[in-house]
């Protein structure tokens, strides 16, 4: 029972970014394309759940005064892991996402997920808990990049959708499209889920 | 006594004193201003002007029936409101616009612009402004109005006056006589340059005080301070602040922009600085940037700061003023 909680709960009722408000900067700067965030949610999810595995598995011996340094140096390892590997197999992709690979570091929903969920629950647990909020996160970001790509490029995954005749709207992919793409997402859900009468928005 | 008691009184709360000065009725006198220019328009440009005008209100009215019904508000279709904003947007878009273009501003203007903030009264930007703004930004080819025009002569040359000016320099306003420019005769969108239309619709409005005067005027004075400042500095680069108020959408975003009631100040005192700001914003962003004609980002750039500028307000007699307020 706890364990399909805790496989689900990423999918809809911590879903990131949307109901967790995390990890906003990739989810804003790397959906331009439908492959980008797809791309982006893969390397997080890795580093999410080695990374909660490792700090469940050191839990009892991390002090818990340097515990947030000790979280980075797991995660940054791991992140370098993500980048070097990236750079050697998936190249054209690695040069698109550029800066935003090494970034992972800082993304807070690592972070989070190991404050708040990895530091106090056993190693198979936390490691289902980073698989739950990574592919939340990949299905977040490719939904997002894909309305995006669509409607700012007439293309999905690089296919070419509408006939040549199409003038796609530019402004989707650039930065302001993105905002008003989250945020319309954002309000769709908040209504949604206020019809379901689930009580989850903060005043 | 019992007399007294058996009486009915109104115990509604105020204001009690009520007069025809409802949105509906405002938003009307609007149309009323504008309908000069867009009767020139239409005699100027043909159906075209009818069929642009015609179609952006008959989307933006249904975007926003079509709102209403989705998400109930106070802001209903039958104050106008919508009518007036895709007339203003309509007097921007280029003489050949196809349906789509406008449908998609239509959408942008009513749904994202004014209805998701909750309709008119609450939204923090022009809505045709920012609907204009991301047309320009997504199709700019659509809005090069000199290609647009290419099948019409007017007798003066055929190229947006701010665009010849600021690839050719100061001198180049000797092209233009200042009466085709004050006339509308100049490439511009459906409407936004027709001068002297629309001069005498913001000054009808501005005499019926159902805007105030100092917006408009201060957009003037700050557009021609800069503009003469400019032109003291570099002759040669700049034309002369007459040019600048003659062309493009200067008179309309004075009147008809900057006065918009939802995103202007409502003091004396902010109205001026909004409008003088405005002014200022709008020279700087012809001289400086790669626009040659920036009316859409001058008038977003002083819709944000209006906030700002409400917080400037009479003072309160009797009110001790703590802290920041």
């Amino acid at each position: 029972m706890k364990f399909k909680q805790v496989l689900l709960h990423g999918l809809w009722k911590d879903l990131p970014p949307f109901r967790l408000v995390l990890g906003l900067c990739p989810a804003l700067a790397i959906t331009s394309s439908a492959e980008k965030g797809l791309g982006m949610g893969l390397a997080a999810t890795f580093v999410l759940i080695f990374s909660n595995t490792f700090i469940s598995a050191l839990r009892k011996s991390i002090p818990d005064k340097v515990r947030i340094a000790s979280y980075i140096v797991i995660i940054a390892t791991l992140v370098v892991l993500v980048e070097m590997s990236m750079k050697a197999f998936f190249f054209p992709l690695s040069q698109q996402l550029g800066i935003y690979i090494p970034l992972i570091v800082v993304n807070c929903i690592i972070l989070g997920r190991a404050e708040a969920f990895a530091s106090r629950n056993p190693v198979f647990l936390s490691m289902t808990d980073g698989l739950s909020v990574g592919i939340g996160f990949t299905i977040s970001l490719t939904l997002v990049g894909s309305i995006r790509e669509i409607l700012g490029a007439g293309t999905w995954f690089g296919m070419s959708l509408f006939g040549a005749s199409f003038e796609p709207f530019g402004f989707m992919v650039e930065a302001p499209g993105a905002f008003l793409c989250l945020g319309l997402l954002l309000g769709l859900m908040n209504a949604y889920s206020r019809k379901r009468g689930e009580m989850f928005i903060q005043s | 006594m019992t007399n007294d008691m058996s009486r009915k009184y109104s115990v509604a709360s105020s204001p009690h004193w009520r007069y025809a000065f409802t949105l509906s009725n405002v938003q009307r006198l609007w149309l009323l201003a504008l309908a000069p220019a867009m009767v020139a328009s239409i005699w100027m440009y043909g159906w075209h002007a009818a069929r642009v005008m015609g179609l952006a209100v008959f989307f933006a009215v249904a975007f926003d029936a079509l709102a209403n019904r989705v998400i109930p508000s106070k802001d209903s279709t039958a104050n106008y409101s919508s009518v007036t904003l895709a007339i203003i947007l309509a007097f921007m878009m280029p003489y050949d616009s196809p349906w789509w273009l406008i449908l998609v501003g239509s959408f942008i203007m009513i749904v994202v612009g004014k209805k998701l903030f909750g309709g008119t009264g609450a939204y923090p930007a022009h809505p045709a402004m920012l609907a204009f703004a991301m047309l320009l930004v997504s199709w700019p080819g659509r809005f090069d109005y000199t290609r647009s025009l290419l099948a019409i002569d007017w007798g003066t040359k055929m190229v947006e006056p701010l665009r010849l000016v600021k690839t050719l320099g100061g001198g180049a306003e000797n092209t233009f006589l200042w009466q085709d420019l004050l006339m509308g005769h100049q490439v511009a969108g459906i409407g936004n340059a027709l001068v002297l239309y629309l001069l005498i619709g913001g000054l009808f409005l501005m005499l019926i005080r159902r805007i105030p005067w100092q917006t408009p005027l201060a957009f003037l004075l700050g557009h021609v301070c800069m503009a003469w400042i400019l032109n003291l500095v570099g002759p040669g680069e700049f034309a002369s602040p007459l040019f600048y108020v003659l062309s493009g959408g200067t008179v309309f975003a004075a009147f008809f922009l900057a006065t918009e009631y939802t995103t202007s100040p409502v003091n004396p005192i902010p109205r001026l600085l909004y409008g003088f700001l405005g002014g200022l914003l709008l020279m700087l962003i012809r001289a400086f940037s790669n626009y040659s004609d920036g009316v859409v980002f001058a008038i977003l750039l002083i819709n944000l700061g209006n906030p700002l500028l409400d917080r400037i307000r009479p003072k309160v007699w009797g009110v001790e003023v703590t802290g920041n307020a």
